[in-house]
């Protein structure tokens, strides 16, 4: 358990260091980066909405192709974009979708693609289906990647909103679509503050294993994270005072304005040629699902 | 206790963001009219340490996945309409940018985690505190209001094999047992110990923290 805390820890701050660095590519020149913040996060909304209503893995993979087209577009390595979509795949969704390949948490009998045990008698446990073999089944494997897939693409959408806008602009963006005030002030802000809490439970964590030695039971590593997310809350608090002060001596008075904030909002003709794209390509992909 | 996309169907997800429309706009009001300035960073931070006790989860055969919230300690921190924005925000970023809870499911997770929760927690709070004192009060409160978020996810999902064939393949017979195990013996204990730690701490050194007023139903000074 420990050592997958550490594991989930060390990826996280390494994508957070990814996002930082991925502004990069948020100010290149290229296809996506020229369409108007507003406009792309709503046509990349209907790309995830479609996306997710997609039941046939064919179909799934024309939006993953889709995806991986206006990236390349966007001129985001591919090298750099696959694997980005791919770091929490395992870690928020594998978790679920892995038990459902045994047949043991299938509601109904499977075919077997491999038997990992035979027990020879049949098994009954409280709120399973009785069993005598702990087999993989087809059904299984393929209700799972189906499942994967899904989720990949949506993901793979949303991180290229991201790729290729700068947070700044994308928070503009919500804020001119009448989200509520609030929400994107405390949106822009809790943001932030991941990255540096994230940074702070690292170094704790980092600290208190170098001090460690020999292997640590799991009560010692429960007290241990709470400890932790005690620790986190008390040093966020006095930070989040220090902020305030910051932010009053600046000039805060409840209102706030964005950095880059667009002067005028662009209405190109481009943007308009995009949003209409994707709305006919995604009632497509969805008509052709429904043909198929 | 992140639903994922593909989990519930279409009708539930929209029935679950047409019941968060208005907990959305009641929150939103009554925050922004009592909310001063000096609250709001700390209402991103609490937001932003809900999103990182949320990214220490584990996996729930026959159902989602296990975590703390942190949603008792906001609301009785900053009340619960408070918290209602706070995990909205934090599950909101993880649905976008990390896949973690779907985002057609957002009505669902909100409903169950930022709604649900934070009330639960607070009013059992509430009622507790006067009894047995603020760590004993506040333990208990989020050990119960987390299991009560994970009965309302485990009952949403736990219905789609009979309404809508073809998403969550897990009946009520094993989706309420699978969480309501999982809540009760792992995720439920770890957030009464942090959620008492920390109120035992404030209590101790940051008394001046636990009088801050508090957005919720039926405060008005």
């Amino acid at each position: 358990m420990s050592k997958f805390v550490d594991k989930t820890l060390a990826e996280i701050v390494d994508y957070i260091k990814d996002a930082v660095f991925s502004e990069e590519y948020a100010k290149l020149n290229a296809f996506l980066q020229k369409i108007s913040p507003k406009v792309k996060f709503i046509s990349f909304m209907v790309l995830i909405t479609a996306t997710i209503f997609a039941r046939n893995v064919y179909i799934i993979l024309v939006f993953f192709s889709a995806s991986l087209m206006l990236a390349s577009l966007s001129r985001i390595p591919l090298r750099f974009y696959i694997p980005r979509v791919l770091i929490f795949i395992p870690i928020f969704t594998g978790i679920i979708a892995l038990p459902y390949i045994f047949n043991v948490f299938q509601p109904y009998e499977g075919t077997p693609l491999v038997v990992l045990h035979d027990f020879q008698r049949v098994i009954d446990l409280p709120l399973l289906r009785p069993f005598s073999r702990i087999e993989i089944t087809s059904e299984g494997v393929f209700w799972a990647s189906t499942f994967l897939a899904r989720v990949t693409t949506a993901v793979s959408f949303a991180i290229l909103l991201m790729l290729t806008t700068r947070w700044s602009d994308l928070v503009n963006a919500l804020n001119a679509l009448r989200f509520p005030k609030m929400f994107v002030l405390i949106l822009g802000m809790a943001y932030r503050y991941i990255f540096l809490l994230l940074d702070m439970v690292s170094k704790m964590l980092f600290s208190r294993k170098s001090r460690a030695a020999g292997k640590e039971s799991s009560v010692s590593s429960w007290k241990l994270n709470a400890g932790i997310v005690g620790a986190l809350f008390l040093k966020s608090y006095d930070m989040s005072e220090d902020i305030y002060l910051a932010m009053l001596s600046r000039g805060f008075n409840g209102e706030f304005m964005h950095v880059h904030a667009d002067s005028q909002p662009r209405r190109s003709a481009k943007d308009f040629m995009f949003l209409s794209t994707i709305i006919i390509f995604c009632i497509s992909a969805l008509l052709a699902e429904v043909m198929v | 206790m992140h639903i994922p996309d593909g989990y519930l169907g279409p009708a539930t997800c929209a029935v679950m963001f047409a019941v968060m429309i208005p907990v959305w706009y009641f929150a939103f009001k009554r925050t922004g009219e009592k909310l001063g300035p000096k609250e709001v960073p700390m209402l991103a931070v609490l937001s932003a340490v809900s999103f990182l006790v949320m990214m220490f989860n584990w996996p729930v055969p026959d159902g989602t996945t296990a975590h703390m919230v942190g949603g008792t300690l906001i609301a009785i921190i900053l009340g619960p309409w408070a918290a209602v924005i706070g995990i909205t925000v934090a599950l909101g970023i993880q649905a976008f940018f990390f896949g973690d809870g779907g985002i057609t499911a957002l009505g669902a997770n909100c409903f169950n985690m930022a709604f649900v929760l934070p009330f639960a927690g607070y009013y059992l709070y509430r009622l507790l505190e006067g009894r047995i004192g603020k760590v004993g009060a506040s333990g208990i409160a989020a050990y119960i209001a987390i299991n009560i978020a994970a009965i309302f996810a485990a009952i949403e999902f736990g219905v789609q094999p009979y309404i809508a064939p073809g998403y969550c393949p897990y009946g009520l017979n094993l989706s309420i047992p699978a969480m309501a195990f999982a809540h009760l013996t792992t995720a439920g204990p770890v957030a009464a110990v942090v959620t008492a730690v920390v109120i035992g701490y404030l209590e101790k050194s940051r008394p001046d923290l636990l009088k801050l007023k508090k957005i919720a139903p039926g405060v008005t000074e």
